[in-house]
């Protein structure tokens, strides 16, 4: 970490601020057909200021980093096997305009990504992406950021924070790769960016403030692994998942639900010797699905709704805390947001806590 | 960066079937391609893999091999799903892929002053075999009694049946043979394996009780031990989900905030009393 520096930004010079990250690839949130989504910026002119700070992104920028579906390694099965990974044509990347949720989500994602041991594709994909993020100054409907340790201009997980100043933005550094870049702009544009005035970085903070203020869901999740610890056989969690129709949208959009599948895509090339071409592929799984944990007796230790709903809440509010300390959801509200049945995870949390054990 | 998906190559040395019929079940014997991996591939009894067909994927299983045996590793596979199924099609001199060693094993290191009592049905014997084999590759460090319950449902059901019956002949091993219901080819015990452990009546002084095998042997097993007075912590067993990484990331195989296939497949009876979804 290092002191963090400040300067402001003219809105209207938005276009060269992001020309000057030279050498990048850079994602956005743009509008895709009416749909506020991350995307690769080709051209500057389609990204727009306000689009990107109309909302959150309807998908999370998961996917830049762990793909949808991808490629782990080709192989070859004639007379030899051969087993090749693709070469690493991955450059330097920056996603720019993420909220401070969905950039808490990456070091959710390091928990179990980057370490003991390291998922290459990710981890290479994550030590080579710059993240700018922008605060949040108007929470959506269902944000609850702030219940789960995060906030509206919260820093973790960011290298550099924008905050919007209606024709201006406040600029901070927060690493020193965020504080490189800057440098880096500054040098190609030495005019573009001004010294940050005290007065609008106290209008910054004010702003930071208020966003919390306006948080509209609100939790106090202050002992919910063990309370939830005491519930496992309650009847109440039948009632919360009659509900559900199992369609897994909520992981989906989940900024932080990484389960994945491995799947082997092949083409024989003889219908009688094992011969064949193919791919080992990583696609995205979830939880909400039987078949995710159905083993090949037919055992299926989560049979039902009810047992994968409760996994999924137990995962992210007891399981992930016990492992890494930290709740394994952001807080966008997504899951809320895009249920098709109104399932909200808020409201079931309020109720776990206002069971009486 | 090392890249932990990366299988490796092995080429079947040997194929036994152990049990023919519709649930077939065969022990591969594999040697690794790569002399060096070979030559530096260790694990612990109780430890797993990822062996796999390319084209077909991957299956989690435990080395059924002792650490000891040199050259080769050994696992046992019944066939039912779309890769086992494979692998039974699979003839010696085939390529197939290995991954790992997975999981904890036994930790049997702590184990050198007791008396070991394994109980195994079915293909559980798989983990128990490899456990049984190194101790008595290592018989001078483990001293104590070894006692080796082994029962399946008929005569065609046994796993490993030779060799069982030469550990009989051995002096420092007790092992107890059984089927569920009478056969006239049959002269050893009768019973199912949880009422033959609690008529041998094992000690459980100094003791450590090591069961695997079908999840209902299992929870009778753990009752029985409990009635002998065995505390929770003296009883181990491995547990079996679905998996596909291996490595504690794809996110199926958790039992509360457990991975099996990292923080397993071994646990002592304690750690999985409570949680609803460990034994079936």
């Amino acid at each position: 970490m290092t002191a963090t520096e400040i300067f402001t930004l003219p809105k209207n010079r938005m276009h060269a601020f992001l020309g000057a990250l030279s050498g990048y690839k850079l994602y956005a949130p743009v509008l895709v057909e009416g749909v506020l989504l991350f995307d690769l910026i080709t051209d500057l002119k389609k990204f727009s200021c306000d689009a990107a700070l109309s909302g959150n992104p309807v998908k999370p920028p998961k996917a830049l980093l762990f793909p949808q579906t991808e490629t782990m390694f080709r192989f070859n099965v004639t007379r030899d096997v051969d087993i090749s990974v693709g070469k690493d044509n991955e450059g330097e990347r920056i996603i720019f305009g993420i909220h401070s949720c969905d950039a808490r989500s990456f070091l959710i994602f390091d928990q179990v990504f980057d370490r003991d041991p390291s998922d290459p594709y990710y981890a290479n994909r994550r030590r080579k992406t710059v993240i700018i993020g922008i605060a949040c100054n108007i929470p959506g409907a269902n944000c609850f950021c702030t219940s789960v340790g995060g906030g509206p201009a919260s820093k973790e997980g960011l290298d550099v924070l924008f905050t919007d100043l209606g024709d201006r933005y406040v600029v901070e550094t927060v690493t020193t790769r965020g504080k490189v870049l800057i440098k880096q702009v500054r040098k190609t544009n030495p005019d573009l960016m001004a010294e940050c005035q005290a007065v609008d970085i106290q209008k910054a903070l004010e702003l930071h403030k208020s966003a919390e203020e306006k948080m509209p869901r609100n939790i106090d999740l202050d002992g919910m692994p063990k309370k939830l610890a005491r519930l496992s056989e309650h009847q109440f969690w039948s009632d919360i998942s009659s509900k559900c129709i199992a369609c897994g949208i909520c992981t989906y959009l989940c900024p932080t639900c990484y389960c994945f599948d491995i799947q082997d895509e092949a083409a024989p090339l003889s219908a009688n010797v094992y011969k064949l071409v193919g791919k080992r592929v990583r696609v995205w799984d979830s939880c909400m699905f039987p078949e995710y944990t159905l083993q090949a007796s037919g055992y299926n230790p989560r049979p039902l709704r009810i047992h994968r709903i409760k996994n999924r809440i137990y995962h992210k509010y007891k399981w992930h805390p016990e492992n890494f300390k930290s709740f394994a959801c952001v807080g966008c509200g997504r899951c809320i947001d895009f249920c098709p049945v109104n399932v909200d995870i808020v409201e079931i949390l309020s109720k776990v806590k206002a069971i009486r054990d | 960066m090392i890249n932990p998906y990366l299988p490796n190559l092995a080429v079947i040395q040997n194929i036994k079937e152990e049990i023919l019929g519709q649930r077939s079940i065969k022990t591969f014997r594999v040697t690794f391609l790569d002399a060096a991996i070979q030559e530096s591939f260790t694990y612990k009894p109780g430890q797993c893999v990822m062996v796999g067909i390319l084209g077909e994927g991957e299956s989690f299983v435990a080395l059924s091999s002792s650490p000891t045996d040199n050259g080769y590793i050994e696992f046992t596979l019944m066939k039912l799903g779309k890769v086992t199924t494979a692998l039974h099609r699979c003839n010696p001199g085939d390529i197939i892929t290995v991954r790992g060693p997975y999981g904890n094993g036994f930790p049997a290191e702590n184990w050198t002053e007791k008396n070991i009592i394994c109980v195994g049905g079915g293909i559980g014997q798989a983990p128990l075999r490899s456990l049984i084999k190194y101790i008595i590759a290592n018989r001078k460090r483990y001293a104590g009694r070894l006692d080796v319950f082994y029962g399946a449902r008929s005569v065609a059901d046994l796993c490993f049946k030779e060799e069982l019956f030469e550990l009989e002949k051995r002096k420092d091993v007790n092992v107890y043979l059984s089927i569920d219901v009478k056969d006239n080819a049959w002269d050893r015990l009768v019973g199912f394996v949880p009422d033959v452990l609690l008529r041998a009546k094992p000690s459980p002084d100094s003791a450590i009780a090591i069961t695997c095998g079908p999840p209902i042997m299992i929870r009778f097993v753990v009752q029985n031990f409990l009635k002998l007075e065995f505390k929770e912590e003296q009883i181990y067993t491995t547990l079996e989900k679905k998996m596909k990484c291996g490595i504690g990331k794809c996110g199926r195989c958790n039992i509360g905030n457990l991975y099996v296939c990292k923080d397993g497949p071994v646990f002592s009876y304690d750690k999985i009393k409570n949680i609803p979804e460990a034994i079936e």
